[in-house]
């Protein structure tokens, strides 16, 4: 049925396949099934996709091919394959945000940014695996077992969004949802070779975002470049009326970024030298090309990850309350309510996520709110402040994603601190509530990729995703495809 | 249960809860009911399924300002909601979002009337919005159903001041508080389904103390004799504790109504930690001067000084206004029947008599009532001007609420009344004749046969005899036979 | 901010809470998560070492009528809906009680069921 000749290269973006499409070179059903036969194949094998829905993503794209033939195509992104991270609900299948707590939970109901895409005539092909509720770096703690880094099968691939990233740095044609709360789609875009954008807080609606910490979560595309992420960008935000937080932004086009501030913390101690080096040579290459670089320091870098720490687990541990055995979720043994509460929350959850409700019911606790809940609030009010005061002088921040490449599978999941650690340079934007663009930057000696990321002022996303395309324009590191993940 | 101790003082603190009237839930569009089917009104939100966001119900925020303009409160240009976190099964998402930190309304008072007749002010803290939890109910075989319809409904929360007073002046503050709500369209004030609650506080000191003493917590107190005998009971159980000695403990009380005793509550925690937060989900709430504005311009008059006017200007009786005045929407009608033309006390009547018993008999609400207060009115004037008995009047109205049409149009197939004195005399002549015992009887002294000859002559007139008079010409034709 | 009892670790920080295995075991009770004797000794020595982490808080300077109350969304608008209840086809709409049941732990009679609810 597939004649395999007729489909785009396999490194191919979104933008490109949607023009193999128009040019008849294959229908809309043929690249489905080609992407489907990747996702049963590498996709199994990285452990990234957790179900797969053949039937309806066939369905649809017979229907999506319908409307191509009477010349009625809904847009760049009809007919193209996408996942969700298993903690954005989707109609079809199920929706645990990789917990036991949650398994087999039936959402029967698309995420507003799912139905968004499906309505613009994207297919979703399947969901992908995470760490248990977005509570990771590595992907380690998924109930659905370890997810391997494309580049290097035996190291991770980054988290939570670990198989939304693993799927989108091994294959073309394709985006993912995934959710960055702390740095949760950035981490693992660069430790995938991917590119992916932490949008602006409220740009994206979370209706169906199985929540972390709400103040900092947000719904994010990854996908092999910026034009990608953009357009997937364009049909996710916009205000949702069942998301009070959602914001009404202007998308009227803002000014070009012409100056970028190397942030210079980012680049110092605790951060690996070549990743270091790399994106210095970044800067040099965007200089290059006519941007202004100037270097600055961030106020505040090290109390964000303090800040951090505090509100989302404070969040988290308030979110997390509802699965308490009685109204969704597994319940334990047990004749009396207390004890069935504690009983459901211990077999129900993971020793991790235990251990941020733990501290986050800590912060938050009568005598100790004040001097941890109360000031991670007012310090993350002088980092937003301390971001607007470097953007004076600059159109957006440049820093590397991670302070260090992608790690061995096993090697930080006994030390919660290590694994926090991957979030230091990440957070801040989550804190600000901020968009931050992470980017293919280079690879290392061990031919592992190195990502980095500009920061920009609030609602600056599409000048960030103007940008990322020029970069990548001038820099193609973001074409490069894992040894092995041929079909 | 021991007397009241002279040299003590209760004082009393009040938490009204009243579930805001609105047609959808506070955060989410499903339908707020106490429909008695449970779980018949769930979506995501309300039953905190993962993914599910709340969103502010506009008409509950105006419902509030209005409740908070009436009661003098400062309405809050910024407000926000907090979450309550605490595990309990009829709380869905383990929290309670609440407006802790920063509630939508500071200060403000409720009138009431103290014992001796005074005017009474009882000052409140503030008002906040919240939601509603569900409800459990124990099952046979041990186990307690839990049914979220009630869940996330609008609720306000008044909270007062500590004041000086008895039992009854507490009832009474609810009381007002409950028809001022009730008339401004807030809250229906239905306290048998939980509609509106009280929590009260109380404590007692020595006369002359300062400082006030430790207070308890009755929760959920439903209707104003609760409300009243719980303050006394357990300001008298204090007043036992004190004397002998003992201390009173900061605690939550239950009362029992049968038993008219408060008992320790048994499986609570000692001092609930409820760790509130600023609920990330919803912005900062922002009420401008225009939006209070708006809702006052559209107060009705207020209840007091549309009692002032009836009883005072309208010289009703003051028992009749009360009825009329029990809800806004039958003093409005009141004022349509005024309006069109009736004067005071026959408007009263009609209103009383015939409207409130059509609205009980067929069980229907006074917005559902078919007959408009001009067409009302059209019938009570062919009264008034003797062209219809009242009796006919009162079956014209039955029967155009009986057939669904309009009163004029039944009114106007009914022939005139007839007074003309040879018709009349012509009908009673017959209807003696017919009759000669029931004449005998009556001028024997028994009376009781007129009833029944009266009856007669309008059947032969068909009911257009003119009644008055011809119970004249009755009594006269007999007298002189 | 201080708790009173002894401290395994005297620590310079006068503020600093000592974290033993009262307060663990009162926190999670509070959270309503389960833990067994054998994790007590992990759960302090985490929670030790993260309020080391947490303490980078406290060098940082709150100047003066530092208002930090405000809510991460910039929106200036607030975000509300009207008062109409909607139909179970709308997205969010209301859903059928089976839908809910379904994915209860125990659902019977169309109502959750739990043990017995004391108070």
């Amino acid at each position: 049925m597939s004649n395999r000749s007729s489909l785009p290269p396999m490194d191919a973006t979104v933008g490109e396949a949607q023009q193999w499409l128009t040019d008849g070179h294959c229908t809309s059903r043929q690249l489905i099934d080609g992407y489907l036969e990747f996702l049963q194949g590498v996709g199994r094998e990285l452990n990234a996709v957790v179900e797969i829905f053949i039937e309806s993503a066939q369905q649809t794209a017979d229907q999506s091919d319908q409307r191509r033939a009477q010349g009625k195509c809904f847009g760049p992104l009809d007919g193209i394959p996408f996942t969700a991270k298993m903690n954005i609900t989707t109609q079809l299948g199920s929706s645990d945000a990789s917990s036991p707590m949650l398994r087999g939970f039936q959402a029967q109901e698309d995420a507003t940014a799912v139905r968004r895409l499906r309505a613009a005539g994207a297919v979703l092909v399947g969901k992908t695996s995470c760490d248990e509720f977005a509570m990771g770096a590595s992907n380690e703690t998924s109930s659905h077992g370890v997810v391997s880094n494309p580049w290097d099968r035996e190291r991770v691939p980054g988290g939570s969004s670990g198989g939304s990233a693993a799927l989108a740095g091994s294959h073309g044609w394709s985006f993912h949802l995934g959710s960055d709360t702390g740095g949760s789609i950035r981490q693992p875009a660069a430790f995938c070779n991917a590119t992916a954008i932490k949008p602006t807080w409220g740009r994206v609606s979370r209706r169906g975002l199985i929540a972390f910490g709400s103040s900092l979560d947000q719904i994010c595309p990854i996908a092999r470049d910026a034009v990608d992420c953009q357009s997937v960008l364009q049909v996710l935000e916009g205000h949702d009326p069942l998301d009070s937080t959602s914001l009404r932004l202007d998308s009227s086009s803002l000014p070009p970024i012409g100056r970028v501030a190397l942030i210079s913390d980012g680049l110092g101690p605790g951060i690996d030298a070549s990743i270091a080096t790399a994106v210095r040579s970044a800067a040099q290459q965007m200089a290059s090309q006519g941007i202004e670089i100037i270097e600055r320091s961030l106020p505040h870098l090290e109390a964000a990850n303090a800040c951090y720490q505090v509100i989302s687990t404070a969040e988290a541990s308030s979110n997390l309350a509802r699965y308490d055995g009685v109204h969704v979720g597994v319940r334990g043994q047990s004749e009396d309510l207390q004890q069935l509460y504690e009983t459901s929350r211990h077999q129900g959850f993971g020793s991790e996520v235990r251990r941020r409700i733990l501290l986050g019911t800590f912060v938050l606790s009568a005598g100790y709110q004040d001097a941890y809940y109360n000031r991670a609030l007012a310090v993350r009010e002088l980092i937003r402040q301390g971001i607007d005061q470097v953007l004076e002088e600059c159109d957006a921040l440049l820093l590397p994603v991670s302070p260090f490449a992608p790690f061995p599978i096993g090697e930080r999941i006994d030390d919660p601190l290590a694994l926090y650690a991957c979030d230091i340079l990440t957070v801040t934007a989550n804190l600000a509530g901020v968009p931050a663009l992470a980017l293919p930057c280079d690879f290392d000696e061990e031919k592992l990729p190195i990502g980095m990321q500009l920061m920009g002022a609030h609602g600056s996303d599409h000048a960030l995703l103007e940008f990322g395309q020029r970069w990548q324009r001038w820099n193609d590191k973001h074409r490069a495809l894992p040894q092995g993940s041929a079909r | 249960m021991s007397g009241k101790t002279t040299s003590w003082k209760t004082v009393v603190g009040l938490e009204i809860h009243a579930q805001m009237s609105t047609r959808s839930k506070m955060f989410c569009a499903c339908v707020r009911s106490t429909g008695t089917t449970p779980n018949q009104h769930l979506c995501p939100v309300c039953t905190g399924w993962p993914g599910a966001l709340p969103v502010i119900n506009q008409a509950a925020v105006r419902r509030a300002i209005r409740a908070a303009i009436s009661l003098d409160c400062g309405v809050q240009r910024e407000s926000r909601f907090d979450r309550k976190n605490y595990f309990y099964p009829d709380l869905p998402k383990g929290y309670q979002i609440s407006q802790f930190y920063r509630p939508y309304a500071l200060g403000g008072a409720i009138q009431f009337e103290r014992d001796d007749g005074s005017p009474g002010v009882l000052p409140l803290v503030r008002i906040h919005m919240e939601e509603d939890a569900g409800k459990s109910v124990h099952a046979e075989d041990g186990t307690s159903r839990i049914d979220l319809n009630r869940c996330s409904s609008p609720l306000l929360e008044i909270v007062t001041e500590p004041l000086q007073m008895s039992g009854i002046e507490a009832a009474r503050c609810v009381r007002s508080t409950r028809e001022l709500l009730r008339w401004i369209g807030v809250c229906d004030g239905d306290m048998e389904k939980g509609n509106l609650r009280a929590d009260v506080n109380v404590s007692i000191h020595r006369e002359g103390d300062t400082v006030l003493g430790t207070r308890t917590e009755l929760k959920n107190l439903n209707s104003f004799v609760s409300i009243e005998r719980s303050v006394e009971v357990e300001s008298a159980r204090q007043a036992v504790v004190l004397e002998a000695g003992g201390m009173i403990r900061q605690e939550t009380r239950l009362w029992d109504q049968d038993l008219e005793q408060t008992e320790e509550m048994r499986g609570k925690e000692d001092s609930p930690d409820y760790r509130y937060f600023p609920d990330p989900d919803l912005p900062v709430l922002i009420i401008e001067a225009s939006d209070i504005d708006r809702e006052r311009d559209s107060l009705p008059e207020s209840i007091g000084a549309r009692r002032t006017r009836y009883i005072d200007q309208l010289k009703i009786d003051a028992r009749d206004a009360e009825s009329i005045l029990a809800r806004r929407e039958f003093g409005d009608f009141f004022d349509q029947l005024l309006a069109a033309g009736l004067s005071p006390a026959s408007a009263s009547n009609w209103f009383r008599g015939e409207v409130l018993k059509h609205l009980n008999d067929r069980e229907e609400s006074i917005e559902e009532y078919p007959l408009t207060a001009a067409s009302i009115v059209e019938v009570v004037e062919a009264v008034e001007g003797d062209r219809i008995s009242v009796a006919k009047g009162r079956e014209i109205l039955q029967a155009a609420l009986d057939q669904g049409c309009s009163p004029a149009n039944i009114l106007a197939q009914t022939g005139e009344q007839v007074s003309d004195e040879a018709a009349l005399i012509g009908w009673v002549q017959q209807v003696v004749d017919a009759n000669p015992d029931a004449a005998t009887k009556i001028r024997a002294g028994d009376s009781k046969p007129l009833g029944f000859l009266m009856g007669q002559v309008m059947k032969a007139s068909s009911g257009q005899a003119h009644p008055r008079r011809v119970q004249e010409i009755l009594q006269r034709l007999i007298q002189h036979d | 901010m201080a708790q009173d009892g002894p401290s395994h670790h005297p620590r310079p920080d006068p503020d600093r809470p000592v974290i033993d295995e009262a307060l663990v075991r009162k926190t999670a009770h509070l959270a309503r998560l389960e833990v067994s004797d054998d994790e007590i000794p992990g759960l302090v020595e985490h929670l030790e070492k993260i309020l080391d982490l947490v303490d980078t808080l406290r060098s940082v300077e709150i100047p003066e009528g530092h208002r930090s109350d405000l809510h991460v969304s910039q929106a200036t608008v607030s975000m509300t809906r009207e008062d109409q209840s909607a139909t179970p086809t709308d997205a969010g709409g209301p859903r059928d009680p089976a839908a809910f049941g379904g994915n209860a732990p125990d659902w019977r009679d169309g109502s959750f069921v739990t043990p017995r609810v004391v108070g």
